[in-house]
């Protein structure tokens, strides 16, 4: 095995402790959205996914191109969740403004909700379901990569081909 | 209870085993009063016990989920967290580690003092000897997992590092200062060091023009498509200055040691082939070179081996252009942020840097040493040699029992005395240390 310095990133357990953190994040978003659409009262954990949503979201939106930006040194960990996020949004069929989306949260958040805003976070929805989709995925791939986890994997790979 | 609920019983309860088992594999090591790694386990334990509690609270709140696209949502999160919990199983190798050190004490004093010296007073380091993977580094690798619970770490608790060594290697003693680049990833992420560059030499227009430019390579990108480039294309360029500022750590605090330990373990590699997380290893040897200069060491190096010195210079000189225009760009502005790499490390390393001059008053004492077969601790006058200064010392002897020639940096680590002889007098050194600092100490009081 090649022993290049320093080792594969996706082996760092910091990945898999990341990954986790995504799925849970991804439902929480899900399950806020959820409530918003269900016309029900949202929780505290629903209102600080919604914000981070937002903050995500905001994120993505920057025009700025500069490499210093300390505000979102903090984000730093949610550097992969960015990259998921942002795939999410391409493998769908047509990507939502990020700018209405970001209103939208903020009417959501302050309680001002309009019936109109409902086709948007239902979309937005659709989004998280597919991050977390995508988040399995991506885990399941280097579960079979590293062939740590299970010894069948390459066999029933090649035994389907 | 229908069929989402059957499955997503099924799921939590794999989750809450996984986690469980190894949960209980960090309470039972903690319960056996252990002298190493109790903030790894306390780390794991913490961890573990978020996932349990989050699994809990989802399974509750399943049934009341208002449609089938949040239960949907659940199922999907509870595969996730399944498959993580399972990655996470080689936390259970990290204890074993902790219960039996696979290092030398001599070198674990070593990685202990510059721990705290780099990262924090209340750093706990764990060493394991792994044959999945190289040198790496994690500090309190399941944080992400403890934010499950909507709690962190403490920035009071001790900080649980965890670093990795190849198995083959876990002896080779001229080899262990790859660990203080390992290391020196925890300061940056402790003390903000990458950000402190970027700070200093981001706003450069000269960078900012260039990063506009290689996202602009591709005319048929989106709007969205070439901020996603910016994005990529940043966060990679601050995971190369990271491995820069960290190979400079090292290079600033062991002098040529440490070139002379990453040329024998990476020098091997294609020195043209640029990673997602490092520059090409000509670059690394150039910016290497160019903070040992600036600290003085140039003539010590000529002096070591004209034949090794030669080929870092050469192949440093030796300008090859990447193709692809992201590492391109990542070369280019990693060059240009170097003085604000090296301004950041000079303070971060302050004066705990092994100085040419220092190391040249015991050069001598430590070859006449190790020819005698005795381990270089202590000098003629009694007071302990600077470790840094006996690993080069051991490096340089070892390079001319092999013949002073590049191969020597293959072969070195392999010179039989210092099998004994290094991690003898890395111990020694630290006690001599100790009893100097207590016997200064009872002088004041």
């Amino acid at each position: 095995m090649d022993m290049a310095f320093p080792g594969r990133e996706h082996a760092n357990p910091r990945e898999a402790s990341a990954a986790v953190n995504i799925a849970s994040f991804a439902q929480d978003v899900v399950l806020a959205l959820s409530r918003l659409l269900h016309r029900q009262a949202m929780t505290e954990r629903d209102r600080r996914a919604l914000n981070r949503c937002r903050a995500l979201i905001e994120r993505l939106d920057a025009r700025e191109v500069t490499l210093r930006r300390p505000s979102e040194r903090s984000l730093a960990a949610d550097a992969k969740t960015v990259a998921v996020f942002r795939a999410a949004r391409f493998a769908r069929p047509h990507r939502d403004d990020l700018h209405q989306t970001m209103e939208v949260l903020d009417r959501a958040l302050g309680g001002q909700l309009e019936e109109s805003d409902l086709e948007r976070l239902s979309e937005l929805r659709e989004t998280f379901l597919s991050v977390g989709r995508l988040n399995l995925q991506s885990m399941t791939k280097h579960e079979s990569q590293d062939g740590a986890t299970s010894g069948w994997t390459p066999l029933i790979a090649s035994s389907l081909s | 209870m229908d069929a989402a609920d059957r499955e997503l019983s099924f799921l939590a309860e794999s989750v809450e085993r996984t986690a469980r088992v190894q949960r209980d594999a960090a309470a039972t090591y903690l319960d056996s009063a252990p002298r190493h790694g109790v903030a790894l386990a306390r780390h794991l334990k913490g961890a573990y016990d978020a996932l349990i509690a989050h699994v809990q609270g989802r399974r509750q709140e399943f049934e009341a989920l208002p449609d089938s696209e949040a239960q949907q949502g659940a199922l999907t999160e509870m595969r996730q967290l399944v498959s993580g919990a399972r990655s996470l199983h080689e936390s259970l190798s990290w204890l074993d580690a902790a219960a039996a050190p696979p290092l030398d004490l001599g070198t674990r004093y070593l990685v202990e003092q510059m721990a705290r010296h780099l990262v924090a007073p209340n750093a706990e380091i764990t060493v394991v000897t792994t044959t999945d993977r190289s040198y790496a580094t994690v500090t309190n690798p399941l944080s992400q997992v403890f934010a499950l619970a909507e709690t962190e770490p403490s920035m009071d608790d001790a900080l649980a590092i965890v670093i990795f060594v190849p198995r083959r290697e876990q002896d080779s003693g001229l080899l262990h200062p790859l660990m203080i680049h390992e290391l020196a990833h925890a300061a940056t992420a402790r003390h903000q060091l990458v950000d402190g560059v970027l700070d200093r030499g981001g706003s450069d227009p000269a960078i900012e023009r260039a990063l506009t430019e290689a996202a602009e390579a591709d005319e048929t990108s989106s709007e969205e498509e070439r901020e996603a480039i910016i994005d990529t294309l940043r966060e990679r360029l601050a995971r190369w200055v990271e491995e820069t500022v960290c190979d400079s750590v090292a290079a600033a605090l062991l002098g040529p040691t440490y070139l002379y330990s990453f040329v024998a373990v990476v020098g091997t590699s294609d020195l043209d082939t640029a990673g997602e997380d490092h520059p090409s290893t000509r670059q690394r040897i150039r910016v290497l070179l160019e903070i040992l200069d600036d600290l003085g060491w140039k003539e010590t190096l000529a002096g070591t081996s004209e034949e090794i010195d030669s080929w870092c210079r050469v192949t440093a000189a030796k300008d090859v252009i990447d193709s692809d225009p992201a590492a391109r760009f990542c070369a280019n502005a990693l060059a240009q942020l170097g003085d604000h790499v090296c301004a950041v490390v000079n303070e971060h390393v302050d004066d705990r840097r092994l100085s040419p001059d220092a190391f040249r008053e015991v050069s001598d004492e430590i070859d006449d040493l190790l020819t005698t077969g005795i381990p270089p601790a202590q000098r003629f006058d009694d007071s302990p040699i600077d470790r840094a200064a006996i690993i080069l010392g051991s490096w340089i002897f070892a390079m001319h029992e092999e013949g002073g020639g590049l191969a020597a940096l293959a072969t070195a680590p392999d010179v039989p005395q210092l099998s004994r002889l290094l991690p003898k007098a890395l111990q020694s050194a630290e006690l001599l240390e100790a009893w100097v600092r207590e016997k200064n100490e009872a002088k004041v009081s």
